[in-house]
């Protein structure tokens, strides 16, 4: 350890670039500390995960499929990882009879490898649900404080999508404002869903609630907009290793796990723009393992890593970083288990208030499905290009869950395999098979609701010293409940929302929630009626921000109340989840705190 | 083309619906057929080919099905074969005939490289071949992408595909 | 004053029938350059094959180029007509005449042709009108003629086409920009964008885009020097000239890793009716179809421009299926037709 940094930062994904590149633009030196390998970044890499994904054809629908287990620094969820006797992962640990379903990657890159590229805002009354449904808690910080970093998040992550369709709940943008690229065409399902549902509403608590299927914001690469950033117009970023790749969406329907020619955006982009800088150094294979604490003056004075040569195995040497500010930026998870793994008490580091790892929220997810009265020709583009998003804020959040309705391109999960194997169960063969198969195929219609999460004191991420990864570390240990808020908002989504989408649409309706849950899904009962749900891999909550350090971990700039030089950045601060996917709101908080860092470093 | 080889094509034609032109030009007919034949051997890939025969030698589609039925579905050691092949050909994927069918209707030990009952994909081409996906106008997951758009479009190929564009 | 008016009018109709030409030829070379391109098989030649996806994707500018060109000057492109698809083995007419191009796979043989396709602009050469001994002279010859027009009646006269048919830059992507052609200057633009990626500036070898593949000194090699490259089995460095050659690192290529598909192949091969017939004919009438789609999108049908794609995508794997099927043993596989449905 020679050097020392302005920012040494945990965490090679969205976060950590991001916050980087706005460091390195403000002249600062900059050291990210990631903890996989390299992996997707080398073109070769990303080639052989693509051929993972075809020759483990099973693999889809499993976000970390094609992606490669690493014991030095292990990701949950990892297909090809040894299985271990009595174990449901090999490094997450369930401590509730409710497991906790999401998954993240740690390689460089992160997790926005495999995400889906949903860029969507949070809506105003998510940032106020205390004072307006007295649920849940307020932000420190409300959608017009965030909103200037939210419009540079679009950028960085360029994102798709036309203003005249995003604005609703008090959602505003700043007049003359367009995305960096127009929203994606709209597929047939798309069409169908609309015509369907054009008038229609559904009676929730508190009144009825129009049906509006609106185009999703997504970070994937579509007709640019030449009215953008004051008619100076908008590049869309190709692939990283071949500019004449990826500028447009080809439709080849794997966003997740892996989009083949990188036309949704992952952070390899932002980590590309920063290849050639003098001002940023990344190092890989690089796992943090404590942050080293100076009693006097309570600033972090190094994070403590180990530094591994193989995947396969622990060997490490152990090193040492110092910069003036440290910034946590490995996920809402890698974070949390970082401060409870320092310092010298159970407690761990930047935890006066006791929230590090508490709060963690999710999204809920289940899906319902059926056949279209015509042909919508599914099985092709993004996984879904526009939801019901007229049900995100409304009175009934007083008493159950608001929720997002995507119109999934994709037709029915686990198909057309399981059709295929009926057919040929029932001797169907031949031209009658083929007829049958892709008549069915050309009608299978499927959305899939997420419902919010209530921050809870009982559902955390803690350490344990029972539970250790190969190289020593400290697994996650997972406490988690669904509480009856957000399952009654499923039931309203089922029972109400999809009867009355069902109807309108006419829809030959086959959702079905077998015992057990298939793989994958977990099975909960509310009112007597049962429904097999999922995650969503939207994990926010864990060390949130808030007024005082009483109640929360950060101030509203994401710098820890107890360590005057420690930034934790990501989703992990948010104090609701709303019915937004993450990753937007993540980086525009990242933005807003790398800004605060720049000012910090003057 | 020999014996074997066509009667491999023409069983997979008959069995899937595609012809055997369309089969070919997955460029899979070799790799299917010696999967197959390694996997039930050498006296069942005999019976095979002489029982699809008697079905592919009759005349008309009627006799042709009726055989089929007859001969191969109510076989307890060729239908299973049929059906994985359907598989093979529909998903790419291959699952290998199990301990039972080995043991008790085949007859035969399973050859060294083969775990009964597994499923595997046997080379990325057959998953960016996948019959079940072309019929419909689609493509596998990430593969033979449509198309910047084109989910908002009816599809131009496959079997729902109107080819009836006019010039101006 | 009036023989002035018809003059523009005729000299204007000349330029109509030049720059259809310049559609044709631009069209002719993609047939031949997408066949090489699709015989490689995939896994092999990996340098070699991104190679040619390039200089095919610039080849699609170049047509988009060229039918921005003729609507700026109010021309109609017509690519239906029965013989913009000419047959192979076809002589790329103002080019001098002196070679065949084909429908064949990824070979030296053909190399040596898209070399002759390419060929560069010899300095002195002049623009002549008749028998253009290089595509760039060719267009050399209607750079002078659209200045010449420009200055007698100027430049709003000459460029009077409807803005609303150009292709725009966002409408297109995957090479390098459209130029959006509306006067004289654009004209220049789009022209230069041409001649530099096919043939090469004259200074040098390399255009003045960016590199591709990966660090480098920052410059593109035109596509004349693409080919040489695969050619020669070498890489230009920096320093090399056209005279010295290439001497930087080798570029590996196997031949024999590519389908063995058979060279200008007609639907007319085989008799009407059979399987093989109707499969040629089944990609001769899709490769009309997406013709017609792009005449549209070239005519002021923005649709017809995602339909075009979505042809263009489908095609691709429909002339895989032909070219991997086998003709039986030792015969290669099947061929491409793309000439129209009654050529």
């Amino acid at each position: 350890m020679s050097k020392h940094y302005d920012a040494v930062i945990v965490g090679g994904g969205v976060i950590g670039a991001l916050t980087a590149k706005i460091l390195s633009e403000g002249g600062k030196s900059v050291l990210i500390l990631e903890a996989g390998i390299e992996g997707a970044m080398k073109p070769s890499n990303y080639q052989k995960y693509l051929r993972t994904l075809y020759t483990e054809g099973g693999v889809r629908g499993m976000p970390n499929g094609p992606y490669p287990w690493n014991s030095a620094a292990p990701s949950p969820a990892i297909p090809s990882a040894p299985t271990v006797r009595g174990e449901d992962d090999p490094y997450f640990v369930f401590d509730t009879p409710k497991h906790f379903m999401s998954d993240y990657l740690r390689m460089l890159g992160g997790t926005t490898l495999h995400w889906q590229g949903t860029s969507l805002r949070l809506v105003p009354n998510d940032f106020r649900m205390k004072s307006v449904y007295q649920k849940g808690i307020d932000w420190p910080i409300s959608y017009d404080d965030l909103e200037p970093a939210y419009r540079r998040a679009e950028y960085e992550l360029g994102v798709s999508a036309d203003v005249e369709d995003q604005i609703f709940f008090g959602v505003w943008f700043p007049k003359g404002y367009v995305f960096p690229m127009h929203g994606l065409p709209q597929s047939r399902v798309d069409h169908y869903f609309k015509a369907a549902l054009k008038k229609q509403s559904v009676r929730l608590h508190g009144g009825q609630y129009p049906l509006k299927v609106i185009p999703i914001p997504v970070a994937r690469n579509s007709t640019p907009n030449p009215k953008y950033g004051i008619y100076a117009g908008y590049d869309p970023v190709s692939m990283v290793s071949n500019r004449d790749r990826g500028l447009r969406c080809q439709g080849n329907s794997s966003c997740m796990p892996l989009c083949p020619v990188q036309a949704k955006y992952s952070a390899l982009k932002t980590l590309n723009e920063l290849e050639n800088s003098s001002q940023v150094e990344v190092r890989t294979q690089c796992v943090a393992t404590r942050l080293i604490l100076d009693e006097a003056t309570n600033k972090i004075a190094f994070v403590e890593y180990n530094r591994y040569q193989n995947p396969d195995s622990p060997r490490h040497t152990v090193e040492m970083a110092k910069g003036t500010l440290i910034v946590l930026a490995a996920n809402a998870i890698e974070n949390a288990t970082l401060l409870l793994a320092s310092g010298s008490s159970p407690k761990g580091l930047a935890n006066s208030s006791d929230q590090v790892g508490r709060n963690l929220m999710d999204h809920p997810y289940l899906y319902t499905w059926g056949y279209s009265s015509k042909r919508v020709y599914p099985f092709r583009g993004p996984d879904t290009t526009s939801g019901v998003e007229s049900l995100r804020d409304g009175k009934f959040r007083k008493v159950h869950a608001s929720f997002r309705a995507s119109l999934s391109n994709w037709g029915w999960s686990s198909e057309p395999g399981h059709q295929l194997s009926s057919l040929l169960q029932e001797k169907t063969y031949g031209k009658q098979l083929r007829k049958t198969l892709a008549e069915n195929m050309a009608r299978m219609v499927k959305i899939g609701f997420m419902f919010e999460q209530l921050p809870s004191q009982k559902n955390r991420v803690t350490i344990s010293p029972d539970y250790k990864d190969a190289m020593g570390n400290y697994r996650p240990v997972f406490s988690y409940h669904y509480d009856s808020y957000s399952l009654a908002g499923a039931e309203a989504a089922v029972n109400k929302v999809w009867k009355k989408i069902s109807e309108c649409a006419k829809i030959e309706d086959h959702t079905d929630y077998p015992d057990p849950a298939p793989s994958g899904y977990q099975r909960v009962s509310f009112n007597g009626k049962s429904y097999n749900i999922m995650g969503s891999g939207h994990i926010v909550g864990t060390h949130r921000m808030g007024r005082n350090k009483k109640h929360s971990v950060t101030d509203r700039n994401m710098k820890t109340w107890d360590h005057p030089n420690l930034y934790v950045v990501g989703a992990g601060n948010q104090v609701t989840i709303g019915t937004a996917n993450p990753t937007l709101t993540a980086a525009a908080l990242a933005i807003r705190a790398a800004e605060a860092m720049l000012r910090e470093l003057q | 083309m020999d014996k074997d080889r066509r009667t491999f094509l023409e069983l997979s034609s008959e069995l899937t619906g595609y012809s055997p032109i369309d089969l070919e030009g997955t460029g899979l007919v070799d790799e299917y057929r010696k999967l197959v034949e390694y996997e039930v051997g050498k006296n069942v890939t005999d019976l095979l080919y002489q029982t699809a025969r008697s079905v592919l030698d009759k005349k008309s589609g009627e006799e042709r099905d009726r055989t089929m039925h007859i001969n191969i579905m109510a076989s307890a050691i060729l239908w299973p074969i049929c059906q994985n092949l359907v598989v093979l050909w529909y998903r790419g994927q291959w699952s290998s005939m199990s301990s039972i069918w080995y043991k008790y209707y085949a007859r035969v030990s399973p050859p060294s490289k083969v775990a009964p009952g597994k499923t595997f994909v046997p080379s990325t081409q057959s998953y960016t071949q996948q019959l079940c996906y072309k019929a419909a106008g689609a493509h596998p997951p990430g593969a033979n992408p449509t198309g910047f758009g084109t989910w908002g479009l009816d599809p131009v190929f496959g079997d729902f595909a109107k080819h009836n564009r006019k010039r101006q | 004053m009036s023989s002035k008016k018809s003059n523009l009018k005729s000299e204007i109709r000349e330029l109509h029938k030049l720059l259809q030409d310049a559609l044709e030829v631009e069209h002719a070379t993609i047939p031949p350059y997408f066949t090489a391109w699709l015989s490689i098989k995939e896994g092999h030649n990996h340098e070699s094959k991104e190679i040619i996806r390039s200089v095919l994707l610039e080849e699609m500018l170049h047509l988009t180029l060229a039918a921005n060109l003729l609507n700026a000057i109010d021309g109609k492109p017509n690519l239906t007509h029965p013989d913009f698809v000419p047959r192979y083995p076809h002589i790329l007419p103002h080019s001098g005449g002196h070679f065949e191009i084909n429908i064949e796979k990824f070979s030296q043989s053909a190399l040596k042709v898209f070399l002759q396709i390419e060929r560069p602009e010899a300095k002195k050469a002049l623009p002549e009108a008749e028998g253009f001994d290089t595509i760039g002279q060719f267009y050399a010859y209607v750079k002078e003629k659209l200045d010449k027009l420009c200055d007698e009646h100027g430049e709003q006269k000459v460029f009077c086409g409807d803005i609303n048919l150009q292709i725009r830059p966002e409408d297109y992507y995957g090479s390098g920009s459209v130029v959006v052609v509306t006067n004289r200057n654009t004209a220049h633009d789009a022209i230069e964008t041409i001649v530099e990626q096919g043939e090469g500036a004259h200074e040098g070898i390399f255009d003045k885009d960016h590199n591709i593949f990966g660090p480098g000194d920052g410059k593109e090699l035109a596509h004349y020097y693409r080919f040489m490259e695969i050619h020669l089995g070498r890489h230009f460095k920096k320093g090399d000239t056209p005279r010295s050659g290439p001497h930087g690192s080798p570029l590996k290529v196997y031949f024999d890793e590519v389908y063995p598909l058979s060279m200008n192949m007609h639907k007319s091969d085989y008799p009407k009716g059979s399987e093989k017939r109707k499969a040629l004919e089944k990609f001769s009438s899709g490769y009309n179809e997406l013709l017609v789609a792009l005449e549209e999108a070239f005519n002021g049908h923005r649709s017809g421009l995602t339909e075009a794609i979505a042809r263009m995508f489908s095609l691709r794997n429909q002339a895989l299926s032909l070219i991997q099927t086998p003709l039986g043993k030792g015969k290669g596989t099947l061929g491409l037709d793309f000439t129209s449905p009654t050529g």
